[in-house]
């Protein structure tokens, strides 16, 4: 390394470009040499050589020894060192905010939980509060402040992702119109993206979870609301103005019988989110006079799947609303794979009704499944964006010697 | 930026097999159609190319025979074209519309003009093979009237009633024609016809008409929403085509809205949306309104005369509109919700109808949240698919001579 490495083509963006490639190409297959990463990439070997420099400069990259020879000089096997940063994704949720802090293969480093009041759920003080746990986690990791190379944050809104603006969150205080992106950013020192829970939740299950190699998939989630992300040809598909995938306007059959209001539709997410599915169960229990106490949506599934005949009403309702959404959502946009997730969308018994009554249509050949990470989908998706989208332009090589 | 990434990153130091000024033609052949230029220095200007790019790209396209520069001079900067010229005979494109009825052939020359037209019945002729013969025979006629020369021709591309996989060219499914199943299409027409082909299902291609000459001109984002017998949306998103892995976006057909049937959908049936609002919904509607009102189904009314007769006043024929125009907004609404994208063009017999229109304007007018549909008629009607496919087809005939990545 005593060259200044070489520019190449239109410099600095090709050679992110090129640095970006092998960086992906090392972290996928593992240790490798030079030679094979040409060979994957692609790149004439001079570049390999300049951008390796680059990368070893910059502290991403070392040799670890010599590899089996071909006839020559062996090989140099070059790693890529995972431990020279990390990134964080944080999830702001109605009453907490949830981190999750990962090296740079996004493997788990730490993870933290922080509840927080309504009352200090201002943009501002969540900014804060954010800031401070990441510094405390960095600090118990050890890790100096500058080894944060990028933090994406989850949040249950519309999110303006080129303007790093968050629409609206009601359940908080004060967050209209918040420049989120921004606000972190000046915070936490470092590159800050903010994207929609959903949209990340469906990266996640692409990532590591149920949607593994399905590049047309829409994850639904169903929790307090309900909300669909959609991929489109390996890519999160965000709609003209960043809200595709509302799926809570959607207007189905059967919604309006049970929800009359001056409109005549009530919104979907008040008839298939929890507090909607709760709704009917505690109507239902109070014309039955049953005396059985449920706590969570999830509860009335269950009692569906043990027998309880009024469960079971409610559970075929609802999952009936569903399975037109499903099918509204296949006939435009012909996904290879539904997956439900969520709080309440994540439950075996709503995935089986709901394929009951998609078999018995035209289109009972829909792909449906249940998401494989749970609740911290969006966490792992924000991890799994924060890594695509770069980590070697983030960091500045230290000044080769010449 | 993107293309001399990607080239860079596989030339792999030896010059590139993509030709020189390759990704400067493309636009600059699309500037040469859309209209005329004062000067040759106003033309590159328009296509905001570097002298050199310019240079590059006119050299290209005279090589390939397809523009003409004429006055010649040599300056300081070198040779610079006096005037350019599109040479719109150097070659030409025929693009087919296949229809449950009528086969449509159309050919153009390399400006999009189209230059001769031929009609031909596939309602005794249907099968695969007859249809490429009529296709054959339609070709034929039209060099033959026209004096196109057989051997100009570039491209061909079709479009087909049905669920098309246009990557291989096959037509995976048709309900008319007899029904189609997975008929390799696009290489039975590049055989006879001894051009390259593109084969696409007909509504997508209504789209790419609309988006190159009619009322989604210059949209990345729209949905084309043709209405007649059957119902499918073509949906542009990103300034491309969404055709989903089994290419069967956008048939919305069967897509169920408060309002249209709930009972299930059996195969073979028309979809949930087809029965409500497809050509022969509106006058099952209509059976179905006077038979209640009236005791008897009152004569049989299409929808045009349906919706005629409401604007009239009357109260039959107002409660098959209205109820039309909601399950339409419905439809619409729900579409763009999924897509977040609000521009919609109607299509189609039903879909073009202004009655209609209006009235399905009417009801989103309620529905602002998270946005407001907008409802716009074909401007190209029933030439929408045509015009795609004679666009396809030059795309594809750009493809082949190494102009087009």
């Amino acid at each position: 390394m005593s060259k200044e490495p070489i520019l190449i083509g239109r410099p600095p963006l090709l050679r992110q470009t090129n640095a970006e490639l092998l960086l992906r190409l090392l972290r996928e297959t593992g240790p490798c040499s030079k030679a094979d990463l040409v060979r994957a990439s692609g790149l004439s070997a001079p570049t390999v050589t300049n951008v390796v420099a680059h990368l070893a400069a910059a502290g991403l990259v070392e040799a670890i020894g010599e590899g089996e020879s071909t006839g020559g000089r062996p090989p140099d096997i070059l790693r890529f060192r995972a431990e020279r940063g990390c990134l964080t994704a944080a999830e702001i949720g109605p009453s907490s905010v949830a981190l999750l802090v990962v090296d740079l293969e996004g493997r788990e480093l730490a993870q933290a939980r922080i509840p927080f009041t309504w009352e200090s759920s201002s943009p501002k003080a969540i900014c804060e509060l954010i800031g401070r746990e990441v510094r405390a986690v960095l600090r118990s990791l050890k890790k100096p402040p500058e080894h944060l190379l990028r933090v994406v944050v989850s949040v249950p809104a519309i999110v303006d992702m080129k303007a790093g603006v968050v629409a609206s969150l009601s359940k908080l205080k004060d967050w209209s119109d918040v420049p989120l992106r921004a606000m972190l950013s000046r915070e936490l020192k470092c590159p800050v993206d903010a994207d929609n829970d959903t949209n990340l939740a469906a990266r996640g299950e692409f990532a590591r979870g149920a949607a593994r190699g399905e590049k047309n998939f829409v994850f639904i989630t169903i929790g307090e609301g309900v909300g669909a992300g959609i991929f489109v040809n390996g890519k999160i598909y965000r709609g003209a103005r960043w809200s595709a995938g509302e799926i809570g306007y959607l207007r189905v059959p059967n919604v309006s019988r049970e929800n009359p209001t001056i409109h005549g539709y009530g919104r979907l997410e008040k008839i298939l989110g929890a507090p909607g599915i709760l709704k009917s169960w505690r109507a239902s229990a109070r014309s039955s006079q049953s005396r059985l106490k449920v706590k969570h949506a999830t509860d009335v599934f269950d009692l569906a799947a043990a027998g309880n005949a009024a469960a079971k009403r409610i559970l075929r309702q609802k999952a009936g609303i569903l399975a037109d959404v499903v099918l509204d959502l296949a006939l435009i946009l012909n996904p290879g794979l539904i997956l439900l997730g969520g709080e309440v969308g994540n439950h075996s018994g709503l995935l089986r009704e709901v394929k009951g009554l998609l078999a018995g249509s035209e289109f009972g050949v829909i792909s449906i499944k249940l998401g494989e990470l749970g609740t911290a989908a969006s966490l792992w998706g924000a991890v799994a964006a924060g890594l695509d989208s770069g980590i070697a332009g983030l960091l500045q090589p230290a000044k080769v010697a010449v | 930026m993107r293309k001399g990434q990607s080239r860079s990153r596989h030339t792999r130091g030896r010059s590139s097999s993509s030709p020189d000024g390759a990704s400067a033609a493309v636009p600059l052949l699309e500037l040469l159609r859309e209209k005329d230029f004062k000067s040759v220095e106003d033309l590159r200007k328009g296509a905001r190319l570097r002298p050199h790019e310019f240079e590059a790209a006119v050299g290209l396209l005279e090589r390939k025979g397809m523009v003409e520069r004429t006055n010649g001079r040599v300056s300081a900067q070198g040779r610079r074209p006096e005037s350019l010229q599109i040479r719109a005979e150097s070659g030409y494109v025929a693009a087919v519309d296949i229809g449950g009825t009528n086969l449509r052939v159309v050919i153009a020359d390399i400006t999009g003009a189209i230059v001769g037209k031929w009609t031909g019945s596939t309602v005794d002729a249907s099968s695969p093979g007859k249809v490429v013969h009529l296709i054959q025979k339609g070709v034929k006629q039209i060099t033959q009237q026209t004096g196109v020369r057989e051997d100009s021709l570039l491209a061909i591309a079709a479009g087909a009633p049905g669920v098309t996989d246009s990557k291989n060219g096959v037509v995976l499914l048709t309900s008319y024609l007899g029904g189609w199943k997975d008929v390799p299409l696009g290489k039975m027409l590049t055989d006879a016809l001894g051009a390259p082909s593109v084969i696409e299902n007909d509504v997508r291609l209504g789209a790419v008409g609309e988006r190159w000459k009619g009322s989604a001109r210059g949209l990345d984002n729209f949905v084309f929403l043709a209405i007649g017998t059957g119902i499918a949306a073509g949906i542009c998103v990103n300034g491309e085509l969404l055709h989903g892995p089994a290419f069967a976006a956008g048939e919305v057909g069967y897509l169920v809205v408060p309002g249209t049937s709930e009972a299930g959908v059996r195969e073979g049936n028309p979809g949930a949306l087809e029965a409500a609002i497809g050509g022969e919904g509106i006058k099952s509607q209509w059976r179905q309104v006077t038979q209640r009102m009236h005791g008897e189904a009152m004569g049989d009314l299409n929808a045009t005369e349906i919706f005629d007769r409401a604007l009239v006043g009357d109260e039959e024929a107002q409660r098959v509109l209205q109820n039309s125009a909601r399950i339409l907004a419905h439809a619409v609404y729900n579409i763009s919700v999924v897509l977040n994208c609000s521009h919609f063009i109607l299509g189609g017999g039903v879909g073009t109808n202004e009655i209609l229109r209006d009235a399905a304007e009417n009801v989103l007018r309620a529905y602002t949240e998270p946005a407001q549909p907008q409802l716009y008629l074909s401007s190209l009607g029933p030439e929408a698919q045509l015009i795609g496919a004679v666009r396809l087809a030059l795309d594809a005939a750009e493809k082949h001579m190494g102009i087009r990545a």
